[in-house]
């Protein structure tokens, strides 16, 4: 019966389903707007005060380095810096590119670039000090020209500067926004921001007066934090966003079956799997018991379980593709248990030994160490797994001691020293056991002080050689760095580092 | 009960809550000092030197006693100060401005939902007791309570948000923006924490409403002539209505609480989502926050519930 209480019943749900369908339409096609779906909102948008790895692909929005990196093999070149020049090998120039502005039209010049790395250093949230520690003074020696003077010879300055230290932050925002600057970024990218709800939207505009011609190709981007991969995946699948990434190799196997998306799988630096051992104690402290474990690891066995086969097989510190990558440490621990078991047994443990295992509480990790533990109990190998708290808690008690063994994802450094430095030299945070290869702080050196790419992939291989012979580490897999985009999406470009960037992608209808 | 047999009540019961409150609040602190890790190590960033780490733990008070660090974090929450977030230095404040009301839109469409639907249910099943219409209402029920309120979010967004593209599959809008966009966009995630709350409602709808079918009064209104729907609409749900009040009450607490895991699958930055990011980095000061906003809103629930079952009840009145 048409009573007005039912006519106004059916006019409420007719209005709210409307506006519903024509929303969930509305939501695809803007061709004006790069949807991407992210997990992680940036714990910062100020590169200094930031602590996340993937705060990166928000930053690289808004902000410009000092040197920027080829895609496929992270060779520096020219950013923000157009040309770079070692004087002598404590002392690096910079020469700035002319007519550059912030997005608030502060201009660019070598004031601001003294500003920026005293920043670095100084500011009391800064997490990036470390990376800044090797320069001594920053003196301005031009409009347009920077120079460094370096407390060491350090050829690693031009790749750091290709990170969180060489993103360029204009003072006068600083000035303006005090501690919110964290969330109200203003660079020299290609877009700036219009709007942030941290763990919500991120939106930029294309920045007008940006120095790349031609660039940014679309005009709006909006990032959207979803916490779980799944849905990142759904909402790409279902047209309401155009592109995610990082995704697992279960969901790319989801993503390979769907007919409207694209996927790309690219080796990083950035994703290396790989097991820590605590070299300062017994039973690690053995580099025969190091060399037994890396022997009794099937290394493509464990790609295909955790993997799905799409990793590439690590052995050393960097894939293939990469620039500093070297092929002579890779055959160096081939599968051989009773190779294995015989070095146990020369190391004083004709019995095996028993190793207590910190394990994250995720699935993954829980998986892959009962594949690690599997392969190792044949050589005598009893590792009992020990997790409980945060990733972050597991990890900190690891490197304050806690445990002999961890299994973790090296999220890489912008420079190869850098990263070897970090991992393996004594006294490093992620150098559980804190021992250092001997050798191993001259061969380091010696990476540092040559600066050509050329120059020094034969002696960072050098350098990998001496890691693998003291057996630091189990490097396992490069997980490569799943992305799902619509069919929509063009000239995406993966890059080496792990960490998407969009000026060049365009959208079609 | 007269106004000011009420405010003594309500008097009373806040009295009531404060214990509750300090207790729950000093739990949360001292639970959360057990989680091993510093966060000052994972602020310091990478290969941070020891003097670095001191000086963040410095920075953010974390150097002092448990009991000086409580008190302090109790004497600014008291002036409304619920301090920054150790990971991104917003304010408390902000961030449970802005996460609140996504939740509170959602356990409110909810709970709407679980109402509009769970009593005109568990009216039928009374009113066709041992009947085809009450099995099957009790069926609905059974299913309700027995599937995981996440699986059913999940086969609804396979169907309704990506197979035939209805509903969005994450993300919110807006209330003061788009408030029928807003609705619209938690209305899936709603649907899903409604299947177990549907169930607890018709169940007691359906239980109080069969006692009070079988009582004297009712028999002598059939008696007396009155039309059937006019007895049930007019006199016998009216009885019911504390018992609806008190679980819907009981609803409201336990959607608060399912919130995390729909949250996260729909990707709704309410205060389930910032509670499991703020566990997973270790920032304390926001899992505090959220807990205490947590705490105070079931007691807020409870003594609403309670005021409102003295205005319905005259027996409770008397």
């Amino acid at each position: 019966m048409a009573t007005r209480r039912n006519v106004l019943a059916a006019g409420g749900i007719g209005l709210l389903a409307a506006s519903g369908v024509g929303r969930a339409v509305a939501q695809g096609r803007d061709k004006g707007v790069l949807r991407v779906a992210a997990t992680l909102s940036p714990t910062s948008l100020d590169p200094v005060t930031g602590r996340g790895g993937s705060d990166h692909v928000c930053l690289y929005l808004f902000y410009d380095t000092l040197v920027e990196f080829d895609e496929k093999t992270l060779k520096p070149r020219p950013g923000l810096a157009s040309k770079w020049t070692y004087t002598d090998p404590k002392t690096l120039v910079l020469t700035l590119r002319p007519g550059v502005v912030f997005h608030d039209g502060t201009p660019f010049d070598a004031s601001v670039v003294k500003f920026n790395l005293d920043r670095a250093a100084k500011h009391s949230r800064s997490s990036i000090q470390v990376d800044v520690g090797g320069i001594e003074s920053i003196e301005v020696t031009g409009p347009l020209e920077v120079t460094l003077r370096l407390k060491i010879a350090d050829s690693s300055i031009p790749l750091t500067l290709s990170d969180r230290a060489g993103m360029m932050v204009s003072p006068a925002a600083i000035e303006k926004f005090g501690a919110d600057h964290d969330r109200n970024p203003v660079g020299t990218g290609p877009w700036s921001m219009t709007a942030f709800r941290p763990g919500e939207r991120l939106t930029g505009v294309k920045n007008d007066r940006y120095w790349k011609p031609g660039l940014p190709v679309v005009a709006n981007i909006q990032v959207s934090f979803i916490l779980d991969l799944n849905t990142c995946l759904r909402t790409v699948v279902s047209g309401e966003n155009d592109f995610t990434y990082n995704l697992s190799s279960v969901q790319a196997q989801a993503a390979e079956k769907t007919p409207s998306v694209v996927l790309t799988r690219t080796a990083t630096i950035g994703n290396m799997w790989h097991v820590w051992m605590n070299n300062g104690r017994a039973p690690f402290n053995d580099v025969r018991v190091r060399r037994a474990l890396l022997h009794s690891i099937d290394k493509n066995a464990y790609n295909r379980a955790t993997q799905r086969g799409m990793g590439e097989v690590a052995t050393g510190l960097y894939p293939k593709a990469y620039w500093a990558y070297h092929a002579d440490s890779s055959g160096a621990y081939p599968l051989d248990v009773e190779k294995a078991k015989a070095l146990l047994t020369e190391a004083g443990h004709p019995n095996g030994i028993d190793a207590v295992f910190r394990v994250f509480p995720d699935q993954f990790s829980q998986q892959s160490f009962e594949v690690i533990a599997a392969m190792a109990t044949k050589a005598g190998f009893r590792l009992k797994p020990v997790s409980g708290g945060t990733p972050g808690a597991v990890a900190d008690s690891f490197f304050g001691g806690e445990g002999d063994m961890m299994m973790g994802r090296w999220s890489g450094r912008p420079d190869p020293s850098v990263a070897f430095a970090t991992l393996y030299a004594k006294g490093a945070y992620f150098n559980p056991g804190s021992q250092e290869a001997g050798g191993f702080k001259e061969a380091l050196a010696k990476t540092l002080s040559v600066e050509d790419p050329a120059d020094r992939a034969p002696l960072l291989g050098d350098l990998q050689k001496i890691v693998t012979d003291n057996a630091q580490d189990l490097p396992l897999v490069f997980e490569p760095l799943v992305a799902v985009y619509s069919k929509r999406v063009k000239n995406y470009v993966p890059n080496l580092l792990g960490k998407p960037r969009f000026e060049n992608v365009s959208l079609d209808g | 009960m007269t106004n000011q047999d009420r405010y003594r009540m309500v008097g009373g019961r806040l009295l009531q809550a404060v214990p509750v409150v300090f207790i729950a609040t000093l739990l949360i602190f001292g639970l959360l000092q057990l989680i091993p890790g510093d966060p000052a190590i994972a602020l310091a960033g990478d290969n941070p030197s020891a003097k670095r780490i001191e000086e963040i733990r410095e920075l953010l008070g974390l150097n002092r006693g448990f009991f000086e660090r409580y008190f302090l974090w109790l004497g600014h929450i008291l002036q409304g100060d619920f301090s920054r977030s150790i990971l991104t230095g917003e304010t408390i404040g902000t961030l449970l401005a802005r996460a609140f009301p996504n939740t509170l839109l959602l356990v409110a469409v909810s709970v709407t939902i679980s109402v509009v639907i769970g009593i005109p249910l568990g009216v039928l099943a009374a009113t066709r007791v041992g009947t085809i219409w009450d099995d099957i209402v009790r069926m609905i029920g059974g299913f309700g309570v027995a599937v995981p309120n996440f699986w059913i979010a999940m086969v609804l967004v396979s169907i309704f948000a990506m197979e035939f593209q209805i509903f969005p599959v994450a993300g919110v809008e807006l209330f003061t923006a788009d408030p029928l966009g807003a609705i619209w966009h938690v209305m899936l995630p709603a649907i899903g924490l409604a299947f177990a709350g549907v169930s607890n409602v018709l169940a007691q709808t359906r239980s109080a409403l069969l006692e009070v079918l079988g009582s004297q009064y009712i028999r002598t209104l059939r008696a007396k002539g009155l039309r059937r729907s006019l007895i049930l609409w007019q006199h016998a749900l009216k009885n019911v209505g504390v018992n609806l009040i008190t679980v819907i009450g009981l609803l409201i607490n336990r959607t608060l609480g399912a919130t995390v895991i729909v949250e996260s699958i729909f990707a709704i930055p309410g205060i389930g989502s910032l509670i499991s990011q703020s566990a997973l980095s270790k920032d304390f000061p926001v899992i505090q926050a959220v807990v205490l906003i947590l705490v105070l809103a079931v007691i807020a629930v409870n003594l609403i519930v309670d005021v409102l079952s003295t205005l319905i009840d005259p027996r409770i009145q008397q």
